[in-house]
């Protein structure tokens, strides 16, 4: 029995292995003896290595070469008479070989496509219950934080009603200020968790509008004050002043400080935390800016600070909160065109800078020409102050500037000094107390009846009963735009032309009635803000913590009527612009609505042009009166 | 009750089409108008199946929906219904409401 | 280690040592064969102890490595190990499993299951809390439900039935190291089973199991069940750790609407969908069984008899590619639930899975 090809045969078949597949002699030879001993015994090893050579090899010709090779060989072989006796263990080799290089890669090529319909399938049912998922999910957040907010309001609003009763004796004052702090972070987490999913939904909108940072700056730091006094920690403040306004938006970026700073406190237990604001380049039109917390906080290692930006990563779970803060942060910085990093070192502190571009707004047209100011500043840190009175000096205010107390008390008390509109103090901790008791005794002078007296500096709990503002840190701009308001009502312009901005309050006990006042008014006013409040409760508590520039109000709601929610309000501040909304007129509720200090009384539906036209006034009063 | 709804449904979406809103901007709140119709309607069902009620407490509710009637563009059913909201005294109040939001056989 | 893969009675007879201790391995209904192995083995080497249970074709050392042709032989790795290097236990299920082990020692080991009981996850629960016991692995030779799978063990002479044989080796002298890989990644929600009985899931998320199933990943035709295309991961409701082993099907009831598993389930266990690989993935992944190299090896290979069906005709290649780039003669069969580390790590836990293909290689340790 035939063991083997001839010896002349064995040449040219190698021959033609060696030209096919382009190998050398040694595996040209081990090819050969595989094929041959596959051809003429049941080992199968030749049709293995072919086969495990094609799925392995990046040749794109090779199953070719396989091929040709194949049928020039059996072609070869067939023709040959020698080997005739041979002929069906040549054919039945070649049958092998052809099959499990054509026949074998087709059906598993078949069942690998069968597998990826599957898969595609899988995926595309994946895909959609995922989206499906998602919406659902966004509109149980949306759905969700709008139902806590409209219940936090009123427990806001309740706790302010039982604040004002003043029939708590000061523990339970204490405690109730607790409760109402924690509303107000819960709020804040609310917000927070709406936000993650406003901005993963690329939902988040970026406004514009023109403000001064050192306001914003300021009530940022009031924002964590309650936070920072509860933990022994020096706090400071290195502020650039920043002569102009900037168009941003005011809201985010508050968030992000407000956040880089919350952060700061959560994570330091001793030591220091320290805001540094500064203009990094300024050119005609834009600023950069950059907002630096450093802290001496537990710090973080490397792989911590690789994570600190993704959603819900928390360093030490004891720590409150739901981590979603500088995710938020981070997205609304880039949204910004800024960027947040940080600095660290594991227990020793982090360092977090926020650097965003902003442009100026140059459009301030203030005239201060007939305002008096009269600063006095007895420490040393005089850098700020001096740039704020070349500001101010700009728009031609008169500033009186002291450092010596013997000639600030002089002048104050002097009969023919003129009488300054603001009198700011900086000065030592234990100074304060003793200009209070001076400040007591001017205000009973006619001279000073209009005056404001400003303390700034003060760093701890001290009662300043007679100072009409006291600042922990730094007089905002803003402060001495608005006493200048105040006094002469002319101030012209003092935001972008384009942009006015109204922030309403509406009460209906009906969502619908509210939400088509909504459509209306946003409809024609974009840049108006309406909050909305189902309740008198929901309101106050609204009402507490914003400004607002008009109020409509439903008189007939349960609970607290329209009558008792304005009543209610005048209590916390004088309101706003405030109208009557009722689908009941009769002449006595107009008499009824004027006594009780609405402004007027608007009939339900809402007739458009009477509804804008209370907007018209409102606009006209903010920005042209 | 459906019926009415339903009518207030079409009659919001007219309404709110007339001031020139777009559809993505009228459904949510149309949606939204018949939710608290709807559940005004089933409170005011709830009262008027209770014993001793208070004139002040109807008077209220149906206030409530008169006020939701007109927002939504139903004048006329707003209208009736406070030509009833004038006499709640009369015996008649409660037959007069039912024949007019609850009368689901009747051709409005 | 001085080791000998033996196939046929000729090569008993030239063997150059003694060995200490035999596995073999045999196909299902070839008990009889076997036997007339052992009783060759006990002739020439009377203090031999023997062990191993039964598979579907086998895998043996040389190209295709598989039992293509359906040979049937069986195959034997004949050991020259210290005797008092390892143990071997018979565990009932009967108890509650217990191990001796000297605390002041550390063990490999690797299990061979008749088949898949309650006992099983007891075993490797108990074997994973050992904290002396550093790596094991196992295979599961037959079904309960089936009868043509029929699972047993084999101890010096005797076909066991219901047992677990554990072979446990003293890491002083040899030591097991190895992974257990398969070729799927989990997609989409966890879905609740809802209820069950034994093997079979009859409702997902209160609604037919079958019906749920097919929502997602279209028809299932006998083709992807033969191909085992569509594994679940499974897991245990009170799986602390959260470990998803991944589960083949094993049949479809239209009627019931319900799916047959290779393993228990129970109301409670969460399910999430498999999608395999990609080609290039698989492969790479295959790479990962490399690092286990060791000068005088052998190695045992368990791989799931799925993969007759999921690589088919390419099982062949695959393995050809295994032995290349490992280097270390492997031998073993094809299991109905395999037993190996997930990871590298020397804390990585062992899991009962389908779908794998588990590599167990077996060194000496040089002092």
């Amino acid at each position: 029995m035939r063991t083997k090809l001839c010896i002349e045969d064995k040449k040219i078949i190698l021959k033609r292995i060696r030209r096919t597949f382009r190998i050398d002699d040694i595996e040209a030879g081990h090819f050969y003896n595989e094929m041959e001993e596959s051809l003429f015994t049941k080992n199968k090893n030749f049709f293995y290595s072919v086969k495990y050579n094609m799925h392995f090899q990046t040749d794109t010709l090779f199953l070719e070469k396989v091929l040709q090779f194949a049928i020039t060989t059996f072609s070869f072989l067939l023709k040959k008479e020698s080997y005739q006796s041979e002929e069906k263990k040549i054919k039945d080799f070649f049958r092998e070989y052809l099959k499990i290089i054509l026949v074998e890669p087709s059906n598993h090529a078949r069942k690998i496509e069968r597998r990826r319909d599957n898969v595609q399938n899988i995926l595309q049912h994946v895909s959609e219950q995922l989206n499906q998922s998602l919406d659902i999910q966004q509109l149980m957040i949306a759905n969700i934080s709008h139902e806590m907010r409209t219940s936090l309001n009123a427990i806001s609003g309740y706790i302010t009603l039982i604040e004002e009763k003043n029939t708590l004796d000061s523990e339970n004052q204490s405690y109730l200020e607790k409760a109402n702090h924690a509303t107000y972070t819960l709020k804040g987490l609310v917000s927070d968790i709406l936000d993650a999913s406003k901005i993963n939904s690329g939902q988040m909108e970026i406004k514009e509008e023109s403000f001064w940072l050192d306001e914003m700056l300021q009530k940022a730091i009031d924002n964590i004050t309650f936070n920072l006094n509860k933990k022994d920690l020096t706090f400071k403040t290195d502020i650039q002043f920043f002569s102009q306004k900037i168009l941003g938006d005011y809201q985010h970026i508050m968030a992000i400080i407000v956040n880089l700073l919350s952060n700061a406190i959560k994570y330091t237990d001793t030591g220091f935390i320290h805001l540094r604001v500064k203009a990094l380049e300024e050119t005609e039109n834009t600023i950069k800016i950059l907002f630096q917390v450093e802290d001496s906080g537990i710090g973080m290692t490397h792989e911590q600070i690789e994570k600190i930006f993704n959603p819900y990563s928390r360093f030490e779970k004891e720590r409150q909160g739901v981590g979603l803060g500088l995710h938020i942060a981070s997205n609304l910085a880039s949204k910004m065109g800024g960027e947040i990093n940080v600095e660290s070192t594991p227990n020793k502190g982090s360092t977090f800078n926020f650097t965003m571009k902003a442009k100026q707004d140059k459009q301030i047209d203030i005239d201060m020409s007939n305002f008096i100011l009269c600063f006095f500043n007895n420490t040393k840190e005089t850098k700020v102050s001096q740039r704020k009175l070349d500001f101010l000096k700009q728009f031609n205010a008169k500033v009186y500037y002291f450092e010596d107390e013997k000639m600030f008390i002089n002048y104050l008390t002097g009969s023919k000094s003129d009488t300054p509109h603001v009198v700011s103090i900086l000065s030592y901790q234990n100074a304060y107390k003793r200009f209070n008791a001076l400040i007591h005794y001017l205000k009973t002078l006619d001279k000073f009846q209009k005056s404001y007296f400003i303390a700034e500096g003060i760093n701890h709990k001290v009662t300043l009963n007679y100072f009409d503002k006291v600042y922990e840190r730094f007089t905002p701009i803003t402060t001495y735009i608005h006493i200048l308001d105040t006094i002469n009502k002319s101030d012209k312009n003092t935001s972008t032309p384009n942009i006015q901005v109204l922030r309403i309050l509406a009460v209906d006990d009906i969502e619908t009635n509210l939400e088509i006042l909504k459509l209306f008014i946003t409809n024609k006013y974009p840049h108006i803000t309406l909050d909305l409040a189902t309740g008198g409760y929901e309101a106050i508590g609204m009402y507490k913590t914003q400004t607002y520039d008009m109020i409509f109000i439903d008189l007939k709601m349960p609970g607290l009527s329209g009558f008792q929610t304005l009543e209610k309000l005048k209590d916390i501040k004088e309101p706003p612009a405030t109208y009557a909304l009722t689908a009941d007129v009769y002449k006595s509720t107009y008499d009824q609505v004027i006594e009780a200090d609405f402004v007027d009384l608007l009939e339900k539906p809402l007739q458009l042009d009477i509804l804008f036209g209370t907007i018209e006034k409102a606009l006209n009063e903010k920005y042209n009166s | 009750m459906k019926n009415i709804i339903l009518e207030t449904e079409q009659l919001a979406y007219e309404y709110l089409k007339g001031f020139g809103f777009s559809d993505e901007q009228i459904t949510p709140l149309v949606t939204l108008g018949i939710k608290n119709l709807s559940e005004s309607l089933e409170k005011l069902k709830k009262l008027l199946n209770e014993e001793g009620y208070s004139l002040k407490d109807l008077d209220n509710i149906l206030h409530a929906i008169k006020g939701l009637l007109l927002q939504l563009g139903h004048t006329q059913l707003a209208q009736k219904l406070n030509a009833i909201r004038l006499d709640l005294n009369s015996p008649n109040t409660v037959i007069s409401i039912n024949e007019l939001l609850f009368n689901d056989t009747q051709e409005n | 280690m001085k080791y000998a893969i033996i196939t046929t009675f000729d090569e008993i007879d030239s063997l150059d040592f003694t060995p200490t201790l035999i596995v073999g391995f045999y196909p299902y209904e070839k008990e009889e064969t076997f036997f007339k192995f052992y009783n060759a083995f006990s002739t020439h080497f009377p203090h031999t102890e023997m062990i191993g249970c039964n598979g579907d074709s086998l895998i043996y050392n040389t190209t295709p490595h598989i039992d293509i042709d359906g040979t049937n032989r069986c195959i034997f790795v004949c050991l020259d190990m210290k005797k008092d290097a390892y143990s071997i236990h018979l565990l009932s299920s009967d108890e509650t499993p217990h191990i001796n082990t000297d605390k002041n020692l550390n063990y490999s080991a690797i299990i061979f299951e008749s088949c898949y009981t309650n006992n099983t996850e007891k075993v490797i629960s108990l074997l994973n809390k050992e904290p002396n016991i550093n790596h094991f692995f196992g295979s599961i030779s037959g079904l309960l439900s089936s009868n043509t799978t029929q699972g047993n063990v084999f101890y010096n002479g005797r076909f066991i039935s219901n047992k677990t044989l554990l072979w446990l080796i003293d890491e002083h002298y040899y030591f097991f190291k190895g992974l257990s890989r398969h070729n799927f990644n989990p997609i989409g929600y966890s879905l609740e089973i809802t209820h069950t009985d034994g093997y079979k899931l009859l409702e997902i998320e209160n609604e037919p199991a079958l019906d749920i199933i097919e929502k997602m990943i279209g028809t299932i035709n006998p083709d992807s069940l033969l191909s085992y295309d569509h594994p679940f991961f499974i897991t245990a409701n009170n799986d602390a750790k959260n470990s998803t082993p991944l589960s083949s099907l094993l049949s479809i009831d239209r009627e019931e609407k319900s799916i047959t598993l290779y393993k228990k389930v129970k109301s409670g266990d969460k399910l999430k969908l498999a999608i395999p690989f990609s080609r290039k993935k698989q492969e790479s992944q295959l790479a990962d069984f490399n690092q286990y190299y060791a000068k005088d090896s052998i190695a045992f290979l368990f791989v799931c008899i799925s993969y007759k069906g999921h690589w088919g005709e390419m099982e062949p290649i695959y393995l050809m590619h295994l032995a290349k780039n490992l280097n270390v003669p492997f031998i073993g069969f094809h299991s109905l639930g395999e037993i190996g580390p997930l990871s590298e790590n020397s804390n990585s836990l062992s899991l009962m899975q389908n779908q794998t293909l588990t590599l167990a290689v077996l060194s000496e340790r040089l002092l």
